[in-house]
């Protein structure tokens, strides 16, 4: 194999199949430091801006204009995209304007009535309850009334009592 | 005396009022007198006046150091000419009138400057030229002036041995460079003993250009201009006329291409014999050629030395092609594909002396492998 | 699994972009980044194994050609499917550069039909910005901008131009104007200046690697440094007029005056009518070797040489101009004491695209330098400034 990679008269590139890596084992030795140091070591190292980046892809020249094109590209796509989606709009927008202007001669009453604005939206029903972690799983009852025995129990309460 | 007295009437008031009320607990409320008449600090820490305010006047000439505005903040802002100090105190720095102005680049401030020129408002319009002072006064005493000419600065004195050393090096090789050139030109290239000096000059301070960063041939084309340029300056002097400024420049200029078309300076410093442009490229495919097929191998200490004779061979390879050359051919550390740089199949036990085991992963088959590398390889 | 997602994206985003392509105008011109029968071959990559490597696969076995170290070589993996997708990436953008050159042609012939000076310059114009626009995304040129040298890329063509004025816009330009305003170059000088021109200068006389490289504006050197004419560079960012002449000059507006104790401009060095264009930028001494009748120096140059204890320092200011039409200016008419900078670009009509500062103190090489020139010696002040206001 070794053999395989020694070119024997042209040296001006490399016939292999193999890719060589020197490398050296560090020694594996016990942690030294106690279990709290080491918390709080491992807490120190996460707040480290350092650790939160992305790591950083290195790439060759090739590659790195490569990678700068496909960028561009996908630039160049949304931007024309993009350039499609509001010339449409704009096309909608303006055939929308037209009919309206057409109604106005022809209907007075019935462009009133398109052009009339829809009514107020339906808000948030303030009398709903209270937004809570947890909802039940229906939020309110609106037809509730309680059970019959509630409704025996229930005393009329005097002003003596207090 | 008189104080325990009071003291003691006071006494006799309190204990009284205390008696009051504790015979009058539930009937009525006395309120006695806490506010003292007299003998209180409380409204008594005022101070004299600071005597705040402007001190020089719009349009009152001042001096250097003259103060202008005494206040507790900034009032008004420093303007031209003048410092502000410790306590916001305005104070002139040079000889003028006082000018009290508002500037457009900060509208909410008011500022006092000097102005140099009675006639000359502040602030000066943006876009003009400044008007500043020059306020050094000439030696006229020659002998004081050269004193003073020479005096030197704490750092320049205490260099000066230094500097003295690092002329003296430099004069040492120049004078050495040059008189090595001389006998080169004179024996190898039978240059005459006229235009030996000159030449050996000249080649001296090409080699210096290009040490200072021009490649030979600028480093060439600049001396020729700095020789004309000595002889522009000597016209300038009077010490030669127009006339003879032509002559010697044509003079030289046929100096410089009979000495050019025989001798060249290489990069190194070295002086050749001049090569035609086709001369240096089939030398160059030459060098590349032999180094190919010859040297490239784990090389022995002595053809370690040809290699770097043949990249260095004068006038054939620029700077970076020689350090290219010698990447390739000399390396410090010789790569895998090199011929000869791996040993394989060694047996750990018994490792020949020339030899250094290394253990290097093979990604081919995924495990670890031992092999050799002649330490001429690694050295 | 990501990996086949994002390449069946990527087929849907090109079928996209075919419909695209479909319903815009039939192109004329295809190809564009391929064919150099129109376009110079400086758009290329000059070293064909770089380039190999960028347009196709890098050989697994071989390693990048730009990585040197053999290790590295052949450690290194490419991300997955970059190939692919630059493949299509490239075909997007070379689209993009055929209609632009589509254009150019149709404005070449506009071109060739105009006859007003004003219609052709704008014509001009145009054809630059859509040359650079058609260029801008060349992997090529983006490879030629990023990894070669700034002196070896192709002034003539604009997208180079573009590029080089994007870098000299983020630092050189920044440093020039801080140093021109923090010294008060503008306004000791002129009013103010609206840069169009990257100016670099240097003094290439000096033996000392220290003074011969570009200097930095705002330096202080001595007067050794600065003995002879500094070399200018003048490179201009717009397409120049095959006409266009050029004036430089040098002045010191720190020359002492001691009628007004006060300070007066000097004119150093003088240059007019200098032809320079895109690509032949530079004023050095062959410029100067082949001007020997001095038809361009209308005042041939003095260093600065301050006087001991005159001042902190000296600036010597270099501006550059753009001439309206040739000049006639000689030394007999102009005189270098209490020069009159403003009144001087006023008259000549010349417009300021570009400056440059050094400083100068009085040092120990400054009385061998006056001789040199033959000056008298210099005058000396005393230590401590006095108090006299300036003379009116």
């Amino acid at each position: 194999m070794f053999k395989s990679m020694i070119p024997n008269g042209n040296h001006s590139h490399i016939i292999t199949n193999t890719i060589f890596k020197t490398f050296s084992r560090g020694k594996r030795t016990a942690t030294t430091i106690n279990a709290a140091t080491q918390k709080i070591v491992n807490q120190l190292s996460a707040l480290s801006a350092s650790r939160k980046q992305p790591k950083l892809i290195r790439l060759c020249q090739e590659d790195l204009i490569k990678h700068r094109t496909i960028v561009n590209a996908w630039k160049v796509f949304k931007r024309q995209r993009e350039q499609k989606r509001t010339a449409q709009l704009k096309k909608q927008y303006e055939s929308i304007v037209n009919a309206m202007e057409d109604l106005k001669t022809s209907s007075p009453e019935l462009f009133e009535l398109a052009s009339e604005k829809p009514k107020k939206a339906v808000l948030f029903p303030l009398e709903m309850r209270t937004p809570t972690d947890y909802p039940a799983n229906t939020p309110w009852i609106y037809n509730y009334s309680p059970p019959a025995k509630f409704i025996k129990a229930k005393k009329p309460t005097t002003p003596e009592s207090s | 005396m008189l104080r325990s007295i009071a003291g003691l009437a006071r006494g006799s008031s309190g204990t009284q009022s205390l008696a009051l009320v504790t015979l009058n607990n539930n009937l009525t409320q006395i309120r006695t007198a806490t506010k003292r008449v007299s003998g209180s600090k409380t409204n008594k820490n005022d101070s004299a006046g600071r005597r705040l305010g402007p001190k020089a006047y719009e349009g009152n000439y001042v001096k250097p150091g003259t103060i202008i505005m005494r206040q507790r903040g900034t009032k008004i802002h420093p303007g031209e000419n003048v410092r502000i100090g410790i306590d916001h105190t305005i104070y002139a720095v040079e000889p003028g009138y006082v000018r009290f102005y508002l500037d457009p680049f900060h509208p909410l401030r008011k500022y006092v400057g000097v102005s140099l020129q009675k006639d000359v408002k502040l602030p000066i319009p943006h876009f003009e030229p400044r008007v500043r002072r020059f306020g050094y006064i000439e030696l006229q005493d020659p002998e004081q002036a050269q004193k003073e000419e020479d005096r030197k600065s704490r750092k320049e004195y205490l260099y000066q041995s230094q500097l003295e050393q690092k002329a003296l090096q430099k004069e040492n090789f120049k004078n050495d460079t040059i008189t090595k050139f001389k006998e080169v030109l004179q024996k190898e290239f039978a240059v005459t003993d006229k235009d030996v000096e000159l030449a050996s000059t000249r080649f001296f301070n090409i080699l210096t250009l290009s040490n200072a960063g021009h490649s030979i041939e600028s480093a060439k084309t600049q001396e020729t201009y700095n020789y004309f340029y000595s002889l522009k300056l000597s016209v300038q002097k009077g010490e030669l006329s127009k006339e003879e400024e032509s002559t010697k420049r044509s003079e030289y200029l046929t100096f410089k291409d009979q000495i050019e078309s025989q001798v060249n300076l290489d990069v190194n410093g070295s002086l050749y014999k001049y090569l035609t442009p086709e001369e240096v490229s089939t030398k160059q495919k030459e060098i590349t050629q032999k180094l190919e097929t010859e040297y490239y191998k784990v090389l022995s200490p002595k053809e370690k030395t040809e290699v770097s004779r043949l990249i260095n061979t004068a006038g054939i390879f620029s700077v970076s092609e020689r350090q290219s050359l010698t990447n390739r051919f000399l390396p410090s550390f010789v790569p895998y594909d090199v011929p000869g740089s791996v040993i394989e199949d060694i047996d750990p036990e018994n490792i020949p002396k020339d030899v250094v085991a290394q253990r290097v992963f093979d990604e081919a088959t995924r495990k670890a492998k031992l092999i050799g590398r002649p330490k001429a390889a690694l050295a | 699994m990501s990996q086949s997602l994002r390449s069946t994206r990527v087929t849907s985003l090109l079928k996209n972009f075919k419909r695209l392509e479909s319903s815009s105008s039939k192109t004329q011109i295809k190809d564009a980044w391929t064919d150099f029968n129109f376009r110079p071959t400086s758009l290329k990559i000059d070293n064909d194994d770089i380039k190999k490597g960028v347009f196709d696969k890098i050989n697994e076995q071989q390693g990048p050609h730009s990585i040197e170290n053999y290790t590295q070589k052949l450690s290194y993996h490419s991300p997955n499917e970059i190939d692919e997708t630059f493949k299509q990436a490239y075909e997007i953008l070379q689209h993009e550069a055929n209609i632009k050159y589509t254009h150019v042609k149709g404005m070449e012939k506009k071109l060739s039909e105009s006859n007003s000076t004003e219609s052709t310059i704008s014509i001009q114009n145009r054809i630059d910005q859509l040359l650079t626009e058609a260029e801008l995304y060349n992997p090529e040129v983006l490879y030629n901008v990023e990894f070669n040298k700034p002196e070896s890329l192709d002034k003539s063509h604009p997208v180079y131009r573009h590029y080089l004025k994007q870098k000299w816009e983020k630092y050189d330009l920044m440093i020039t104007m801080q140093r021109l305003e923090q010294l008060g170059v503008i306004p000791d000088t002129l009013p103010t200046l609206n840069p169009k021109a990257d100016v670099k200068v240097k003094f290439p006389h000096n033996s000392e690697s220290q003074f011969s490289n570009w200097i930095v504006p705002g330096e202080v050197l001595p007067a050794f440094a600065v003995e002879q004419p500094p070399t200018v560079q003048i490179q201009e960012f717009e397409t120049v007029n095959p006409n266009q002449l050029y004036t430089v000059i040098v002045v010191n507006p720190d020359s002492p005056d001691l009628s007004t104790n006060s300070f007066s401009t000097t004119l150093h060095y003088g240059l007019q009518n200098i032809p320079l264009n895109n690509v032949n930028n530079i004023i050095d001494c062959q410029t100067l070797l082949n001007d020997v009748e001095d038809k361009f120096t209308f005042k041939s140059y003095v260093p600065l040489l301050p006087e001991k204890n005159a001042g902190k320092y000296q600036r010597a200011c270099l501006w550059v101009f753009r001439q309206s039409e040739p000049l006639q200016l000689s030394s007999s008419t102009i005189s270098s004491e209490k020069f009159d900078i403003r009144q001087f670009v006023a008259s000549n009509n010349l417009n300021p695209i570009g400056a440059h500062v050094w400083r100068q103190v009085f040092d120990r090489s400054v009385p061998e330098i006056r001789q040199k020139y033959g000056l008298p010696k210099g005058r000396v002040f005393h230590r401590v400034r006095g108090t006299d206001p300036i003379i009116e």
